[in-house]
């Protein structure tokens, strides 16, 4: 791992599109600023391993998992919202037609 | 136009090729396969799974945060925004992850933090990595404790109103 000392202000260049600057320094906690093309997915660690370690969970369950047949019995009457930072709520279908019917086939 | 996919939990199936999503970065942790159904097997029970088109064993037990036992509210970024698309008359469909841990009942949970969200028009979905602080294994049967897991707190929500 390459180790750089940088200072309040100070930035780092990574392959060219994009830069890191340090914002601030605060006891133990520091504040980075992240200039990096759209492609470019910036997360916190943590949060995309966690995400991570419960997709590579769920992938390795078998079939049939038996809870997976059984109803929680919590009431369909909770709000799904899902909005865009900054802007309006989009619209969401519940129990949409995602699925495919083969089984009727 | 039907289409027939090979899994490994559910045998060969054959499907709508109309049925099948595109997510252009795949599942997180899982970049090689993009193209994906939703399979509906276990109705009235709310669980679906998010199968691979292109590999067999690949698939993910899925659900509606509608039959959680809380509100669900959250905020895509712009670039999950622009990468989902978004025209006046697009809807669309969320689903979390979940997992099955142990036989007990809290040991199913579901995903908040990485919802699946998908554009019902051009059937394009992405996993987003949500900024709100959600837990990624949220009980689904074991009723949660009250004001526990703040799901549709208004901070999380951006504060609009219904």
């Amino acid at each position: 791992m390459l180790a750089l000392t940088r200072k309040r202000g100070e930035a780092i260049t990574i392959g060219g599109d994009i830069r890191v600057v340090v914002l601030q320094v605060n006891g133990g906690a520091v504040r980075l600023g992240i200039e990096a093309p759209r492609s470019v997915a910036v997360h916190r660690d943590e949060v995309y391993s966690r995400i991570l370690e419960q997709n590579r969970l769920a992938a390795a369950m078998p079939l049939p998992a038996p809870l997976l047949a059984a109803v929680p019995g919590n009431k369909r009457t909770r709000t799904v919202r899902i909005q865009v930072a900054g802007g309006a709520p989009l619209r969401t279908v519940s129990g949409a037609h995602t699925h495919d019917d083969h089984h009727s086939h | 136009m039907m289409t027939t996919i090979h899994t490994s939990r559910f045998g060969e199936l054959t499907i709508a090729a109309n049925a099948i999503l595109t997510l252009p970065s795949g599942m997180i942790g899982f970049p090689g396969s993009t193209r994906f159904v939703v399979l509906d097997h276990f109705r009235p029970a709310p669980f679906k799974w998010l199968q691979s088109v292109e590999e067999a064993d690949l698939a993910f037990a899925i659900m509606d945060p509608v039959d959680l036992a809380c509100d669900y509210r959250i905020t895509l970024t712009e670039e999950d925004a622009r990468d989902l698309g978004q025209h006046e008359e697009d809807e669309y469909a969320v689903f979390v992850v979940v997992t099955v841990r142990s036989a007990d009942a809290d040991g199913t949970t579901a995903n908040l933090r990485g919802p699946v969200i998908v554009n019902l028009r051009t059937r394009i979905g992405k996993q987003v990595a949500l900024a709100e602080d959600l837990p990624t294994r949220f009980p689904v049967f074991a009723p949660p404790l009250p004001g526990a897991a703040h799901a549709g707190s208004p901070t999380a929500a951006g504060s609009v109103a219904p």
